[in-house]
């Protein structure tokens, strides 16, 4: 037995129960289900039956969506795609119609036309779709391997677009990048604070709910969710507190947003483009940051690239003659502090604020 | 690729495992892939910079090395320097150039029509682009043979465990290594994997955390007072030091790993006892740099006291732009330039002071109030390093000492660290648990005693309980957001 286990290999083989553990914890106390398969299409399935959903922390909305999309029954009036900044709109802004966000948190340009085509693939595209846009859908270095890589890769198809394949891309084509985090010590660190909860069984999993009056985050059937009290009670110093401190450390999607990249550039107005030759109506919500942000950014020698950002997309739409509202420049909007959670997030009510006083965004 | 990422950790391993699995003579190729692999998991076609670059160096040591006639040579050189320092101006300092000039145009009424560059600044480029050349000037001193083998040359320059912070290698100590054949040594191993640990522990856990205060602090200097300014500026010191002392320990691990030594970058420079031992200990690979390749040439220290500091200052001028394409930098390689020159020309004084006061009777003490004089020092001239603005860098030092009647501003003491930036006082407590680990271990080191190589005499389950509890503490306590070397930038 010794010949076969050198001496030499001892501090190796020592090492291994480390990794073990390391993974073991990862993979049994999983706290975002990663390894649970079915977690969404449950998810989409409750949704689609008219209940809310809590304790949807950390799953994957993208794979939500889609399911949502291939559960439902007929086409949306209304779509919304967006950021989380844009999950907030629900189906009182556009009373009698059927709306459906289809906004993810984190989105960037390649979740919007991967959804899109998901849309288009199961023959459910809507009459009329609002586009919330990010500011950091042009930064090169805000590159995710998160979205749907087979419909975004579909709809390149459908544009004409070829593009480069790195390396990475083929391997997150074949394996997706949520089981990666099996192996991330930040994945490690948050299954070690679920620790407790999951010795006694009591991690807390998504579940459906028929009100919504909770203080947890609730994802509705519209798709639009309600924050947690937490958020919603925030006082006015803790609010600006975070909008200060969102812009001055390296705001996220934002870092290194030196130029805006032309091959963006080119998938985004091919996108809208096709877009209008699929017939469907698009409108543009510009949805504001925090006031004390913007200003912090807009003098930043880097993240002023934001004001060239906002004047670009305009360009676009107005040479597509698609409708813009609101701007990302609260002062544009009409709108203070205790209009937002925080640095990026908008409250309904000043959303619906400032397209009240805009004409067409209804019709 | 960081070193800090779940990429890294799966890459590492693999090229481990071939690198030792494979016959010599394919070693080689493998670790060039890997490399460049590991250079284009950034942005793929900067890969081309790092193809030139080597190209042109290696055509050129080939020519130098036939080449006899003095001017013929000097041409060759020149071509190479023409190159590798135009490709790092185009990338590096074109805008930086450029914003200076029309600032110029602006305050002189001259209207100009600027054009700028949208270019990103290829990460490490600094790094190869001196170690390129340094390779090509030792050839053309005769003090290296080229390489004539293109693929070791290739590795020479991009292997990857020292590519994009360095350490900024030599040829003679370099190439040799690549060449070696390196069997799987236990010993070897191990070491190399303690000190990436080591490496992994100052990322992230100690710069990181440091620098979610002194990240927020410099961004905004005017909302913050002398405490808050003087607390950002103790993280930001050690938040540099641990961020780029971390990354050079798991290079020279990583490397070591593979068999290959790599130069120590920093050897404790906060423990200096004067301002020159502090640069004689901190990023040692370039200053060996400067000191071979820019002040011996000029002269060094000979010709006199004026010409010596004349050449200090010129060298760390050119240090600071190395750093960055910014005044700030400039700015602060100046004024480490002039503290050297005033710590040589004040030595003999300072001697005297000593010897009068009596502090020579108290050696201990002695030594403690250099290392707190210098390094007071390097703090307080290294505000412009991580300030934005030159106007920040005076806003800084004319407010160091405003605030002190109400430290807290007024507010609880967690409410004072969370208007720092930190997100909430446990971690700012974290943040000081872990660099005083740190300071207690390298004092140990100090004083010439290893608490590895102790613990390494241990029996092996208490030994291998502790290196437990330290990849526990790494993993757990760690900020692994990937957030980029500081370096990375240079």
């Amino acid at each position: 037995m010794k010949r076969f286990i050198p001496k030499d290999l001892l501090p190796i083989i020592l090492l291994v129960p480390f990794f073990l553990f390391f993974i073991a914890i990862n993979v049994f106390i999983d706290p975002s289900g990663l390894l649970r398969k079915k977690q969404e299409k449950q998810i989409a399935q409750w949704l689609n039956d008219g209940f809310g959903v809590i304790n949807a922390i950390n799953v994957d909305y993208r794979k939500i969506v889609k399911e949502r999309i291939a559960l439902l029954e007929k086409k949306p009036d209304i779509i919304v795609m967006g950021s989380s900044r844009a999950m907030i709109i629900d189906s009182s802004f556009f009373p009698d119609r059927h709306l459906l966000n289809c906004s993810l948190p984190s989105a960037n340009l390649e979740d919007i036309i991967a959804n899109y085509q998901v849309l288009y693939e199961t023959n459910k595209l809507p009459e009329k779709l609002i586009l919330c846009p990010d500011l950091h859908y042009f930064n090169a270095y805000a590159k995710s391997n998160f979205h749907l890589f087979q419909e975004y890769e579909n709809a390149l198809q459908r544009m004409k677009i070829v593009q480069n394949i790195t390396l990475t891309d083929l391997i997150v084509k074949w394996i997706d990048p949520r089981y990666f985090q099996i192996l991330s010590p930040g994945y490690f660190q948050e299954s070690i604070r679920f620790f407790p909860a999951w010795v006694v069984g009591k991690i807390p999993r998504p579940q459906p709910i028929e009100y919504y009056e909770t203080e947890e985050k609730v994802i509705r059937p519209d798709g639009s969710i309600i924050y947690e009290s937490s958020r919603r009670q925030r006082t006015q110093q803790e609010i600006e507190l975070k909008a200060e401190r969102y812009a001055f450390k390296h705001p996220e999607g934002l870092v290194n947003y030196r130029y805006i990249d032309p091959t963006r550039e080119l998938i985004f107005e091919k996108f809208l483009k096709m877009i209008k030759e699929d017939g469907v109506e698009v409108k543009i919500i510009f949805i504001p940051i925090h006031p004390r942000s913007y200003e912090i950014l807009a003098q930043n020698k880097i993240y002023k690239i934001i004001i060239d950002v906002e004047k670009y997309m305009r360009d676009v739409f107005n040479s597509l003659d698609i409708p813009v509202y609101g701007s990302y420049d609260a002062t544009q909007c009409n709108c203070v502090s205790t209009d937002f959670y925080d640095a990026v997030h908008a409250k309904p009510e000043a959303i619906k604020r400032f397209l009240s006083t805009s004409t067409g965004i209804k019709r | 690729m960081l070193f800090n990422s779940v990429h890294f950790a799966i890459f590492f391993p693999i090229v481990v495992t071939l690198y030792f699995l494979l016959p010599h003579k394919f070693r080689w190729i493998l670790l060039l892939i890997a490399s460049y692999y590991f250079y284009m998991a950034w942005i793929p076609i900067y890969v081309l910079l790092l193809i030139i670059s080597t190209i042109v160096d290696y055509i050129g040591g080939l020519l130098l090395d036939k080449t006899e006639k003095e001017y013929k040579r000097k041409l060759i050189l020149g071509v190479s320097l023409f190159v590798n320092l135009g490709i790092l101006f185009t990338f590096k300092y074109y805008n930086f150039f450029m914003d200076s000039i029309e600032k110029l145009s602006i305050y002189l009424n001259i209207p100009l029509n600027i054009h700028y560059s949208s270019l990103l600044l290829p990460i490490g480029i600094s790094f190869y682009t001196f170690q390129t050349l340094a390779y090509t000037i030792d050839v053309y001193r005769r003090k290296v043979k080229p390489e004539k083998h293109l693929g070791i040359f290739a590795l020479y320059v991009s292997f990857f465990p020292q590519l994009v912070a360095g350490p900024i290698e030599r040829a003679d100590s370099l190439i040799p290594q690549l060449k070696e054949h390196h069997n799987f040594d236990i010993k070897r191993v191990s070491d190399g994997l303690k000190l990436m640990a080591w490496g992994l522990f100052k990322k992230v856990v100690v710069a990181d955390r440091l620098g979610m205060m002194s990240a927020y602090v410099f961004a905004n200097p005017q909302s913050h007072e002398g405490p808050g300014l003087l607390f950002a500026m103790i993280f930001s010191s050690w938040q540099i030091y641990c961020d780029f002392s971390g990354y050079s320990d798991i290079a020279v691990g990583s490397a070591k790993v593979l068999g290959i030594n790599l130069i120590q970058n920093f050897e404790r420079p906060y423990f200096s006892r004067s301002f020159p031992e502090l640069w004689r200990r901190w990023h040692i690979s370039l200053m060996n740099w400067f000191r071979d390749y820019v002040f011996y040439p000029l002269g060094g220290s000979r010709y006199g006291v004026l010409n010596t500091c004349k050449n200090l200052i010129i060298v760390f001028t050119l240090s600071g732009v190395w750093h960055g394409a910014n005044w700030t930098y400039i700015f602060w390689g100046f004024l480490m330039g002039v503290c050297l020159v005033l710590s040589l020309i004040t030595r003999d004084i300072r001697k005297v002071i000593v010897e009068k006061i009596g502090l020579t009777h108290f050696p201990k003490i002695h030594q403690g109030l250099q290392m707190l004089i210098t390094y007071s020092i390097f703090l307080f001239f290294g505000v412009p390093f991580r300030a934005e603005k030159i106007g920040d860098v005076f806003y800084i030092w004319s407010h160091l000492l405003t605030g002190w009647s109400n430290p807290t501003r007024g507010l609880d003491f967690d409410d004072f660290v969370v208007s720092l930036g930190m997100p909430t006082e446990q971690e700012f407590n974290s943040a000081i648990v872990a660099l005083l680990f740190l300071i207690i271990v390298e004092a140990f080191q100090a004083y010439g005693v290893s608490l590895r190589e102790k613990l390494e005499q241990r029996n092996i389950a208490l030994r291998w309980a502790c290196y437990y509890i330290f990849l526990f503490i790494i993993a757990f306590y760690g900020i692994w957001n990937s957030s980029p070397f500081v370096y990375f930038q240079f």
